[in-house]
C-alpha cells in the first residue's frame, strides 16, 4: 500500500541566541494510508514538534536542519514549499490536546466551522449551515442546530472535544494529528472519544498519527507504535510486537511504569533514573558525531 | 445586554458626580484666591468690594453658599459665570462641541494608527521589523501631548509654514452654526468650505492629542495581541487553513481587543484632559481653554460647572467602554 506520510531523517533544532539546541534527531516514520500509528513518549521527547513540523505551523525560533516530510501518496499538486520540508502537502488535520483552551472563545460553533468550511467549499450559508450540521451528528452531538448556535464556554468539555473532532474530519483530511486529544477528558468520556475517533478514521481510511503516554490508549487504538525520548525514536514496531517483547529498555520500563488497579499493594515504579540518565547521554553523543 | 444594567450604572455615576461637586466646591473655597480682587481694578473701594461680594453671595459661610448651588443646581442652573457675566449652563454648551468634535477626531486618528501598529507588530513578530514598530511606539510613549504640540509648530507651522497654528477654522470664513458641531453641521448643512477649513485646522491639535493615546493603545494591543498568538485556538486555526495574517485579524484581535480596550480604555479620559493644554496651545476655542481663563479669573461657578462637565464625561467614556467590553466577549454576557 502506498504510504500516506514519509519523515525521513528529521532533524529540527530551535535558536536560542546563537546556539542551536537539537530537538528531533533523525526521525525515520512511514504510516501506510489508513494507519493509526501511536507516538509515545514523555514530556520533552519532542512528540509535539514531529507533530507541527508535520502540520507545517513551526515557531519561528525552529529550524529544520536536514531531512524531510513526504506524502507520497498525494503526488497530485507539484508545489514545492522551499521554506519548509514540506513537498506536496495534503490537507492535513490537528485534534488538539486540550479542548477548552482549543476553540476561539468570541466565536459561536456555527461561526467557527461554517469559517473551516467556507475554506474548503463555494458554498451558500444554508449549505454550509447544512454541513456543519450533520458534521455535528457525525460526532453524536444530538442537537447540532442548538450547538451551532452556542459560544464555547457554554459546552462541557466532552462536548467541546466532540466539536474539535467534528472540525477536523470536516475538511475531509488525508492525514490527522491527533495530540494527545484524551489527555484532558475524565475517564469515561476519553473512552466514547476514542471509540468516536476510531469510527471515523475507519469509515474514511484517514491517516492517523495518534500523539499520546497513554500506552493503554496505543494498545486498544493503534496499529503501530514508535517510542520516542530526547528527539530519537527508540523502538518502533506493531504494537502486539512491541508489548508482548519490547526490545528497548526504556519501553520495558515504561510498560512496567502503568499503574495496575488490580494490584494496589504493587509499588509505583517510575523509569529509573540511570536510565533516562543513560538516554540523555546517548542523544549528546549522537549530537557530538553529527558536528564531526 | 440589558436596561435594568444600563439604568443601574448611571445610578451609580451619581454618587461619583455628587463627590466631585462637593469636592471642588470646597477645594475652591480654601484655597487662597479672589474672584472679586481678579475683576475689580487696584482703585476700587472697600465698600465697591464688599457690594460686588454681596452681589455673587460671596459674604455668606461656604455651607451656606453650598446650599445656593446645590438648590440651583437641581434646576439646571449652574450660575452665572464672574467674569464673562453669562450664564455657565450656556458658556459650556457653546464650548462643549469644539472640544468633542476634536476629541472624537484624534480617538479615530489614535486608534486607527493603534490598530495598524499593534497588527504589523505582531504580523513581523520576531523579526527585525517588529523592533522598529516597538521602538517607534516606544519613542512616541514618552513624549506628551503638549510638547508634541510645540514641536507640530515649530516644524510645521514655523520652518515649513504649511498648516495653521491658531484657532478653529479661517475667520474670512463666515459660519453661522445653530449647533457650534462645526464639522458636523457643515457637512450635513453642504457647507464644505468650512468643513476643509475645521478639518485643516483641527490637524495639528488632533495629531498631537492623538500620538502618545496612539502609542499606549499601540503597546497594549500589541502585548495582547501577542499573548492571544500563542493561544491554542490559534495554533489550531493555522492548520485549518488561515493564513498568517488572516489568522490575526480574524481570529486573535477580537480576543486581544477585550483586555486591551479595558486597559487602554483609561487613557481616553485623559484625553479629555489633554485637551486644556493642547487647546490652550493652538487657540483652539474649546471648554480645555476656557478651563484655564476659569482658574486665571477665578472665576469659580464657571470652574465648578467645567468640572462636573469633565466628570459627566469622564463616566460616559467609562460607560461606552464598558458596553464595548461586554460587546466584544460574549462571556460576560451571560452572567
Amino acid at each position: 500500500m502506498t504510504s500516506a506520510l514519509v519523515v525521513h531523517d528529521l532533524h529540527l533544532a530551535v535558536r536560542n541566541g546563537q546556539v542551536l539546541l537539537p530537538i528531533l534527531r533523525g526521525i525515520n516514520l512511514n504510516l501506510p494510508q489508513g494507519e493509526i500509528h501511536g507516538l509515545v513518549g514523555e514530556s520533552g521527547a519532542g512528540k509535539t514538534m514531529l507533530g507541527r513540523v508535520i502540520l507545517d505551523i513551526l515557531p519561528p525560533s525552529a529550524v529544520i536542519t536536514s531531512g524531510n516530510v513526504d506524502y507520497p501518496a498525494h503526488r497530485s499538486s507539484p508545489s514545492l514549499n522551499r521554506k519548509s520540508a514540506h513537498r506536496r502537502r495534503p490537507h492535513i488535520s490537528l485534534i488538539p490536546q486540550d479542548p477548552l483552551t482549543s476553540l476561539n472563545p468570541v466565536k459561536r460553533i456555527g461561526k467557527q466551522m461554517g469559517e473551516i468550511l467556507r475554506l474548503a467549499h463555494k458554498d451558500s450559508s444554508q449549505q454550509i449551515h447544512e454541513r456543519a450540521k450533520q458534521h455535528l451528528r457525525e460526532v453524536k452531538i444530538r442537537n447540532p442546530g442548538q450547538v451551532l448556535q452556542q459560544y464555547p464556554h457554554q459546552l462541557s468539555g466532552g462536548m467541546r472535544q466532540r466539536v474539535l473532532i467534528a472540525m477536523a474530519f470536516s475538511t475531509e483530511p488525508s492525514i490527522i494529528i491527533a495530540d494527545e486529544p484524551t489527555t484532558a477528558l475524565d475517564v469515561s468520556v476519553q473512552q466514547r472519544v476514542l471509540r468516536l475517533i476510531r469510527d471515523l478514521q475507519k469509515e474514511r481510511g484517514t491517516t492517523i498519527l495518534f500523539v499520546t503516554h497513554d500506552l493503554g490508549v496505543v494498545a486498544k487504538l493503534c496499529d503501530r507504535v514508535s517510542l520516542m525520548h530526547s528527539g530519537m525514536i527508540l523502538e518502533q514496531g506493531k504494537v502486539s510486537d512491541v508489548f508482548q517483547s519490547p526490545s528497548h529498555p526504556y519501553t520495558r520500563s515504561l510498560l512496567e511504569a502503568i499503574p495496575r488497579y488490580d494490584k494496589p499493594r504493587e509499588k509505583l515504579s517510575p523509569v529509573a533514573n540511570d536510565l533516562q540518565t543513560q538516554l540523555i547521554r546517548e542523544a549528546d553523543e549522537y549530537d557530538r558525531q553529527r558536528r564531526v | 445586554m440589558s436596561y435594568p444594567y444600563l439604568i443601574n450604572r448611571l445610578l451609580l455615576a451619581l454618587p461619583t458626580l455628587a463627590g466631585a461637586v462637593t469636592i471642588t466646591f470646597i477645594l475652591l473655597r480654601v484655597v487662597p484666591g479672589d474672584p472679586i480682587a481678579m475683576m475689580t481694578g487696584p482703585g476700587a473701594t472697600e465698600a465697591d468690594i464688599a457690594q460686588l461680594r454681596a452681589h455673587y453671595g460671596l459674604d455668606q459661610s461656604i455651607a451656606h453658599q453650598f446650599v445656593i448651588y446645590l438648590s440651583q443646581l437641581i434646576t439646571g442652573d449652574l450660575g452665572t459665570s464672574i467674569s464673562l457675566r453669562q450664564n455657565v449652563g450656556e458658556l459650556i454648551a457653546g464650548r462643549l462641541p469644539v472640544t468633542i468634535e476634536l476629541v472624537v477626531i484624534a480617538m479615530l486618528i489614535a486608534v486607527g494608527f493603534a490598530l495598524i501598529l499593534a497588527l504589523k507588530g505582531t504580523f513581523w513578530r520576531g523579526r527585525w521589523p517588529e523592533r522598529l514598530v516597538d521602538g517607534f511606539i516606544g519613542v512616541t510613549v514618552a513624549i506628551p501631548d503638549f510638547l508634541w504640540a510645540l514641536s507640530l509648530i515649530l516644524i510645521l507651522g514655523v520652518a515649513i509654514p504649511i498648516m495653521p497654528i491658531f484657532g478653529r477654522m479661517d475667520l474670512t470664513i463666515s459660519f453661522d452654526s445653530w449647533t457650534n458641531f462645526y464639522l458636523t453641521e457643515s457637512l450635513l448643512r453642504g457647507r464644505f468650505e468650512v468643513t476643509r477649513s475645521v478639518l485643516y485646522h483641527m490637524v495639528l491639535p488632533a495629531v498631537s492629542l492623538a500620538l502618545p493615546l496612539m502609542a499606549i493603545t499601540a503597546r497594549v494591543l500589541k502585548s495582547c495581541l501577542n499573548a492571544e498568538m500563542n493561544r491554542e485556538y490559534v495554533t489550531l486555526a493555522r492548520t485549518q487553513g488561515f493564513g498568517r495574517l488572516k489568522v490575526i485579524y480574524s481570529q486573535a484581535l477580537r480576543n486581544a481587543l477585550v483586555p486591551a480596550t479595558a486597559l487602554s480604555g483609561v487613557q481616553f479620559t485623559f484625553l479629555i484632559g489633554g485637551t486644556v493644554l493642547v487647546e490652550r496651545i493652538f487657540g483652539y476655542p474649546g471648554i480645555g481653554n476656557m478651563a484655564i481663563d476659569a482658574v486665571i479669573n477665578r472665576d469659580l461657578p464657571l470652574i465648578q460647572g467645567l468640572v462636573l462637565t469633565f466628570a459627566i464625561l469622564f463616566i460616559l467614556v467609562n460607560l461606552l467602554i464598558d458596553l464595548f467590553i461586554t460587546f466584544l466577549d460574549p462571556r460576560l454576557r451571560h452572567v
